[in-house]
């Protein structure tokens, strides 16, 4: 017997607990990016808030508790100089979430906790969408479930392992409608509002300028730049060039890019022969640039292209995008203009005058441009000049430095010091920069082109052929463009720590197992975080549902209500099957409640068929086998068959009027 | 008490079975809060363009609409019946039973019953329920007033597992608990009548010296009961005493002391209570009661608690 009482929610220490696991969970990713006294702050207020449970440390006051409010402001505001924003929001949710902790009293307040670690778990999306990160996220869901369930029901009936077990299943009855919205769920086009300007991360990657002589040491990330997938057998690494930012103007040791028209309209191609037609998903840089393999022959729908052959999209790429793409690998642009041939020619007054020099001796003992090209790039290949990613620092005049004393440096080196011989010679010459070469991952039958793959190549003009591709730095490391950036480094000086080279079995696997990663991050890529408006209308289009929008509504709630019904049964229908031998036994019960025999509450079976028998004894023969059938198989430890038993309820036709008393 | 009490409502069986017809489903004010929330991350994947965000909203949304079916099934099917308790005296706690029969196999939740109190309180009891069996929950209803206590409407309710969805369903018992008038007034009893002229056949003893044995009367007090012929013989026999003629009370509404009809009547039930106490037969005297029987014991002690509590009251 339970008595009533009024039920009281307490704040004890399992609800506690739960909670504060909750929250330490949701933040354990954001400690590297909040400030450290955002951290310590939450960990002090957690901590007193456990305190207070375990050893009855007194909470703070009312008045306390504002002050901290007010300190807290405070400090997000001299810490970030902005209460808006990603970073300080963040920070604001971290801190504000200890501070609810530490005053939790009532079920209220329990619940707006657990609201507010939801809402910091989902800011950890903002950050990584990694499949990493929702891995950890669905435990992270499950502590929360958890916790619900165990703020809303009394502590001491659900222990951790039941509380657990119990939230999974929740989440898993959860699961297929997930699916359904997530794929049904009508999609627009974001953002709604403006975007806060922290909303992504910065991203390292190409920049539109380069000064040679000034980084001693190149970034080399393996980070992925983008991928790209051909379709059909993908083209030889040695005409792996992929256009970036195109270098023209030399500002002392800067080079830099002009501002061109854009258009939609392709420039003049030579030679359409072979082609390659192909995907790129760039992950977002933050910039303009789609880098397309030399030279594009397409500009696809809201993409510019400059005068400079460089694909731009219209606004800056924050979110990884696909285009499609195709390419004549052999092909050169035929378009200068008089300004662009100034532009390609100017070199700034007064410096790298040995440079000047030797460009002109050279121009002086030619006959065609041709002649000068080959000049500068047998002086590369017999001069001693070799590549590498730690050049020497060139403080002074860099292109002369670098052409007659260091002659050590990698492609930006060669690039620019090239261009500068050549517009000594007259020859109008830029600087491409993008990426050379891409790892191709057998599984996924794509290109990985990782952040060190960045490079810089010169483009020169020959009147009869147009712009011509030449890269110096092929000259000196002809391996960088033949088999990529792995086998240019050289081990004893260059290797960095995260290359796998080698040709041991161990960096073999490592290598192997860096491709099946990076085949799952693409498709997670490619089907989770790339399913946006474009991918719902193909599916839809798929299922015969994109003529217009009522029919499409029309379909996406019947899928969601028909699941939802799916679902709904599934859950319900448990209990109702659960047990055939007592819903038989209510059946044969509800029988006799048709002709007026109501079986008491108080009533066992047994004494329930004796009054029976006692009201009716003709029915008694009947009713006492089937009440003798019932205990048996309720009580008896002999299993008999249930079938007998089925049978005499469903054959029990118990008549209104005696059948006796009308032959009496 | 041992014996149970019967009124004329006892005998008919009420119980509840809940099902779907029966049962109203609503998200509580933390379901509704939570999707406001969900809102939020809604918008705010919408405008990141956050496919993660969308997961995540989409499986707190679905774990809500799902547990419409689970806080339905964790009430659905389950078996109420309530039983209203012994006779109290005013001012004292009534009780009522609410007996809950878990015939599925499947175990029930955070089942909460509450009711109003005829002060408007509203109390609550919360139990789980195992798979195949009985739970019962005792509910108290405090008094303030003689006659029949109805049995308040009780609402069953679960929000098991999350609590952002309710389900409850209501049971509303035509019982009635009898409240007997509060025993107040002066514990003195009245003058007895030592007369035993019109005393009937009975029999009534005196209490001072062992006299000898008789056969059983209906109403007769338990301690007279000779138990050791009880056990050896099987029949009842009553101890008899010889003594002064045995002192009787007739207790009348109309003699009765006290400024108005309550006051009377509450006198009147403590000097039945006293002279149940004592052993002194009584007899009760109201305006609409056709007998007055002299006697003591539990049935007798009953009877006249009930007329004083349900005098000049509607039945029902």
């Amino acid at each position: 017997m339970v008595n009533t009482e009024t039920i009281y929610w307490h704040p004890d220490r399992v609800r506690i607990y739960w909670l504060s696991l909750l929250l330490i969970l949701v933040l354990l990713p954001h400690v590297v990016r909040l400030p450290v006294w955002i951290i310590l702050g939450f960990v002090v207020f957690a901590y007193w808030r456990v305190a207070h449970v375990v050893h009855n440390v007194p909470l703070p006051s009312r008045k306390i508790r504002f002050l901290f409010s007010l300190g807290i402001a405070v400090g997000i505001l001299l810490s970030f100089g902005t209460v808006f924003g990603r970073g300080p929001g963040t920070a604001a949710l971290a801190i504000l979430a200890g501070m609810k902790l530490l005053e939790t009293e009532t079920l209220r307040d329990a619940y707006a906790t657990v609201f507010l670690g939801i809402f910091l778990g989902i800011t950890n999306f903002l950050y990584s969408q990694s499949i990493g990160t929702a891995a950890y996220m669905i435990f992270v869901v499950v502590i929360i479930v958890a916790t619900l369930i165990a703020v809303n029901n009394d502590s001491n009936t659900l222990d951790i392992k039941i509380n657990i077990k119990k939230a999974s299943k929740l989440l898993l009855c959860a699961a297929p409608m997930m699916l359904i919205l997530f794929v049904l769920f009508p999609r627009i086009p974001g953002p709604l509002w403006g975007l806060p300007k922290d909303a992504t991360t910065a991203i390292s990657g190409l920049s539109d300028s380069m000064s040679p002589g000034t980084i001693s040491q190149l970034g080399l990330s393996p980070s992925v730049a983008f991928r790209a997938k051909f379709n059909g057998k993908p083209p030889p690494q040695s005409v792996l060039y992929w256009r970036g930012p195109v270098l023209t103007k030399l500002d002392g040791k800067v080079w830099t890019s002009n501002v061109s028209k854009l258009s939609k309209q392709l420039p003049i191609i030579l030679t359409r022969a072979k082609h390659y037609s192909y995907t790129v998903t760039i992950e977002p840089h933050d910039q303009r640039w789609v880098f397309g393999l030399d030279t594009v022959g397409t500009v696809p729908p809201g993409v510019l292209i400059d005068q400079n052959h460089l694909l731009l999209t219209e606004k800056p790429i924050t979110k990884r995008t696909n285009f499609n793409l195709y390419s004549f690998p052999h092909a050169n642009i035929m378009s200068l203009s008089n300004m662009q041939r100034q532009l390609t020619l100017r070199l700034p007054i007064g410096n790298h005058l040995k440079t000047q020099d030797l460009a002109r001796q050279w121009r002086n003992s030619a006959t065609t441009d041709q002649d000068v090209i080959d000049s500068a790039l047998t002086y590369f290949r017999t001069q001693g000049f070799s590549y590498t990613l730690q050049p020497p620092l060139l403080p002074g005049e860099s292109v002369d430095q670098f052409l007659f004393e260091t002659r050590q440096g990698f492609c930006e080196h060669y690039a620019s010091a090239f261009a500068v011989l050549m517009r000594s010679a007259g020859i109008p010459t830029r600087i491409v920069t993008g990426y050379q070469g891409g790892e191709f991952n057998p599984l996924g039958k794509y290109m990985i082109i990782r952040q060190h793959d960045a490079h810089a190549w010169n483009e020169v003009w020959l009147s009869d052929r147009g712009w011509v591709r030449i890269d110096p730095t092929a000259v000196v490391s002809p391996e960088r463009i033949e088999f990529g950036f792995d086998e240019a480094i050289t081990p004893e000086t260059d290797q960095p720590l995260f290359m796998f080279r080698g040709d041991t079995s161990m960096a073999e696997a490592l290598r192997n197992f860096r491709l099946v990663w990076d085949s799952a991050n693409n498709i997670w890529n490619q089907w989770i975080l790339g399913y946006g408006p474009q991918k719902q209308y193909n599916l839809m289009s798929l299922l015969g549902i994109n003529s217009n929008w009522q029919t499409f509504l029309i379909w996406v709630s019947l899928g969601i209500l028909g699941t939802l019904f799916i679902v709904g049964f599934g859950i319900i229908k448990t209990w109702r099957h659960s047990d055939p031998i007592t819903s038989t036994y209510g059946v044969y019960c509800r029988k006799l409640h048709k002709i007026g025999l109501i079986r008491a509450h108080h009533e066992g079976p047994l004494d329930f068929a004796v009054r029976v028998t006692g009201q009716r004894p003709d029915l008694g023969e009947q009713v006492m086998n089937i009440t003798k059938k019932y205990i048996n198989l309720r009580y008896s430890k002999v299993k008999n068959s249930s079938k007998e038993f089925f049978m005499a309820v469903s054959n029990f036709q118990p008549s209104k009027i005696p059948v006796q008393e009308k032959t009496r | 008490m041992t014996q149970t009490v019967r009124d004329s409502t006892t005998n008919c069986n009420e119980s509840w079975l809940l099902t779907h017809n029966r049962i109203y489903i609503l998200p509580s004010r933390y379901g509704l809060a939570f999707l406001a929330l969900l809102l939020v991350l809604l918008g705010g994947s919408i405008n990141y363009n956050n496919n993660l965000g969308f997961i995540l909203t989409f499986l707190l949304g679905s774990l809500i609409l799902t547990e419409f079916f689970h806080v339905y099934k964790n009430l659905a099917g389950l078996k109420l019946n309530i039983v209203p308790g012994q006779p109290v005296f005013c001012g004292e706690t009534a009780n009522f039973v609410l007996n809950f029969d878990n015939v599925t196999s499947e175990p029930r939740n955070q089942i909460c019953a509450s009711y109003h109190d005829f002060s408007g309180n509203i109390r609550h009891a919360r139990t789980d329920i195992p798979a195949r069996s009985h739970v019962s929950l005792k509910c108290q209803l405090s008094t303030n007033r003689r006659g029949y206590l109805s049995i308040p409407r009780v609402t069953i309710a679960t929000q098991f597992p999350l609590g952002f969805v309710r389900a409850w369903s209501n049971a509303t018992s035509a019982r009635k608990i009898v409240v007997f008038p509060a025993p107040l007034g002066i514990a003195a009893l009245p003058e007895t009548i030592s007369q035993a002229v019109d005393v009937g056949t009975q029999g009534i003893s005196g209490n001072e010296d062992f006299s000898g044995l008789r056969d059983y009367i209906r109403g007769d007090s338990p301690a007279s009961i000779h138990w050791k012929t009880e056990a050896k013989t099987g029949s009842t026999r009553v101890k008899l005493f010889s003594g002064a003629c045995p002192p009787r009370i007739r207790l009348s509404l109309a003699e009765c002391p006290g400024s108005n009809l309550e006051t009377q009547l509450s006198q009147l039930t403590l000097w039945v209570l006293e002279a149940e106490k004592q052993n002194i037969p009584y007899a009760l005297s109201l305006p609409n009661k056709a007998y007055e029987t002299y006697s003591f014991g539990f049935e007798h002690y009953h009877n006249c608690l009930q007329d004083l509590a349900l005098f000049k009251i509607e039945h029902g």
